[in-house]
């Protein structure tokens, strides 16, 4: 699974240590996702989802669906 | 020449374990080369004492940080939990033999024998809380790697099963009753770090 996860947390200047801190996992996790190679649970993807104010889809995509 | 950088915390602590583990194998291999009266039972305890140190030392040294992996919170609690009853099953591993040669009544002496078994379970305790408040992706990694390990060791057991009813192998079961604990464990290690890298 792709993600704008990276873009979006550059955007607001924070670190991926903070980032972690405000989801309540590991910095070593929100880098796994990042990187596509840990895809999350709903309950993650809902937080992270409001905490950028988008839409999961608006963040996550299938790539079978939307290859890059 | 450019500075080097310094070693991230879990290398600096991985040189300690290895360090305490060459000492003790060095020290087991010279009292049985020096014949010094050390009982079999002290050199067999020193000897895998470094081969823990050894393993220990490995894992630490390939495990990512774990201050990128668990929260310093978890992770403080989790050594707190830990240390009286890994202290406790050191000091029962030590005094529980000593022990059994004092007394007669049996039930003592299944109290006594089991010592060391219910300071592990306080150490399982510990274990299940730290991965029970971890985050889902240290969830993953912490469950695969004990499932690789409980896969990998009861196989190696069953192996050596098999070797010891076609009498290749000759191992009491005494022994292979009480390696079955620190294999896991050990196993457990390594696999940790085959999965955990995998997220990197």
């Amino acid at each position: 699974m792709n993600n704008r996860l990276r873009e979006l947390r550059e955007a607001r200047g924070w670190s991926q240590g903070a980032l972690a801190e405000q989801l309540a996992v590991s910095r070593q996790t929100v880098n796994a996702l990042e990187t596509g190679k840990y895809d999350p649970s709903l309950p993650l993807a809902f937080r992270i989802a409001r905490m950028f104010g988008e839409p999961i889809e608006g963040i996550f995509f299938d790539d079978t669906l939307h290859p890059t | 020449m450019a500075p080097s950088e310094p070693l991230p915390t879990c290398r600096r602590k991985a040189l300690w374990f290895g360090g305490f583990g060459v000492a003790t194998i060095l020290l087991a291999g010279a009292a049985h080369a020096l014949h010094l009266p050390i009982s079999d039972w002290v050199l067999g305890l020193l000897t895998g004492f470094g081969v823990g140190g050894l393993g220990a030392a490995a894992v630490l040294w390939w495990l990512p940080d774990a201050s990128d992996a668990v929260p310093k919170r978890l992770s403080s609690r989790y050594r707190r939990e830990m240390l009286l009853p890994m202290t406790g099953y050191v000091l029962a591993v030590f005094a529980f033999k000593p022990l059994l040669h004092r007394t007669d009544s049996l039930p003592l002496r299944v109290l006594v024998s089991l010592l060391p078994a219910l300071f592990v379970l306080g150490v399982m305790r510990a274990f299940v809380r730290y991965v029970r408040d971890s985050d889902e992706m240290q969830r993953r990694i912490e469950l695969e790697a004990g499932a690789f390990a409980g896969l990998l060791v009861s196989a190696g057991f069953l192996a050596a099963g098999f070797l010891q009813s076609a009498d290749l192998i000759a191992i009491p079961a005494k022994v292979a009753m009480l390696w079955v604990f620190p294999m896991l464990c050990f196993t457990y290690g390594f696999t940790k770090v085959v999965i955990a890298r995998r997220y990197l």
